[in-house]
């Protein structure tokens, strides 16, 4: 089985026939990139929106802010085009409507994601964000289709 | 005795290791019993693992993200910061509302499943933190549990994602419990900050000296 399975805070860069997947994202994001002409893909999974509120920095993979930029070099130095890089996106969930006290970090972690690819010029093919459920995601490389499960929502490609 | 530090491998000593086994034990051992007079059966917990871990491998250390279950989260906060997290599959969820929910008829059985759950929680929880509290001499409390069904991995994303704010590394908890009948199982994980980790240890350290 050519699949890579990403953790959380961190990323994996692949190219056809390689799958690259992340299990059960609730309030995480989610962030594929995918250039089609090299089949090259990259899966990043993030935890929270930004660097500058944590008092811890070690892992910049963690964040939207530096790790997006982390992917997109590293996808770039292994012979991607950033011209032709599209990002997909899943996750941010709320997962329990009781525990607000969070802030709704999982939006945040949407809309910080949105802005930093927004900034960085990289188009969002898709997305698959919110509500209150957890979601699989699978990178097809060959084809760039992403694959989103959920427990009771079935399954769906974007 | 040293206080309490991280070595170079962020590993625990022996001594601190089985410590805080023992206390884990006293803490889980009483949930157990809460939860054996709940289900009017004998309820036994496994010796609890126990480990200091980078909070972003915890998934893959405790494994099964996908799998899908009842899951009920709770903050533990006071002296000590954490959250306890207890996860049930469906049959053993199913076995437990036919128990405590035999008089109601399906539907509203359906619809009590969650209160049940966070009553479930209530009482595990509260046991656990309560018998820690008497051990160490603190004030540590639980706030109200949020129970939910869906893939474990996701419903402890959001506890990591907390802790993983301010902190590295946490301090993980894991057992198993298994009612007599073996129709009841489950996991309860806590998850300890490590500036917890140290006042713990510090104790335990005043305790022996």
């Amino acid at each position: 089985m050519n699949i890579i399975t990403v953790g959380m805070a961190d990323y994996a860069i692949g190219t056809s026939p390689i799958s690259l997947t992340t299990l059960g994202l609730g309030s995480c994001v989610g962030i594929t990139l995918y250039d089609s002409k090299t089949k090259l893909g990259g899966l990043l999974h993030i935890m929270l929106p930004s660097v500058d509120q944590a008092r811890s920095k070690e892992n910049l993979a963690k964040f939207a802010d530096t790790g997006i930029p982390l992917l997109i070099d590293d996808i770039i130095e292994r012979g991607a085009s950033k011209r032709r890089l599209e990002a997909k996106i899943v996750g941010g969930a709320s997962m329990f409507s009781s525990k607000n006290g969070n802030l709704k970090i999982g939006e945040r972690n949407i809309s910080s994601t949105k802005e930093v690819l927004y900034k960085l010029n990289i188009p969002i093919k898709g997305q698959d964000t919110g509500k209150n459920y957890g979601r699989t995601i699978k990178l097809d490389t060959n084809t760039g289709n992403l694959t989103v499960k959920s427990a009771l929502y079935g399954t769906i490609i974007i | 005795m040293v206080g309490f530090k991280l070595n170079k491998t962020n590993n625990l000593t022996e001594f601190q290791h089985d410590s805080l086994c023992e206390i884990a034990n006293i803490g889980f051992g009483n949930a157990a019993t809460s939860l054996s007079k709940l289900v009017g059966d004998e309820v036994a917990i496994k010796v609890p693992s126990l480990q200091l871990q980078r909070i972003e491998k915890i998934p893959q250390v405790i494994g099964g993200e996908e799998s899908v279950v009842y899951g009920i989260v709770m903050q533990i906060y006071g002296d000590l910061n954490g959250y306890m997290t207890i996860l049930l599959p469906v049959e053993s969820v199913n076995s437990i509302s036919s128990k405590l929910l035999s008089n109601f008829d399906e539907e509203t059985k359906n619809e009590m499943i969650m209160s049940m759950m966070e009553e479930i929680g209530h009482i595990l929880g509260g046991t656990y933190v309560t018998s820690l509290s008497n051990f160490l001499n603190m004030n540590i409390s639980i706030d109200t549990p949020s129970a939910t069904y869906d893939m474990a991995g996701a419903i402890l994303d959001l506890v990591l994602i907390e802790m993983s704010k301010d902190f590295e590394h946490s301090l993980v908890l894991d057992t198993e419990m298994k009612v007599k009948n073996d129709i009841v199982e489950g996991n309860i994980l806590v998850l300890v900050d490590t500036a917890s980790l140290k006042i713990i240890m510090d104790i335990i350290d005043g305790m022996v000296s």
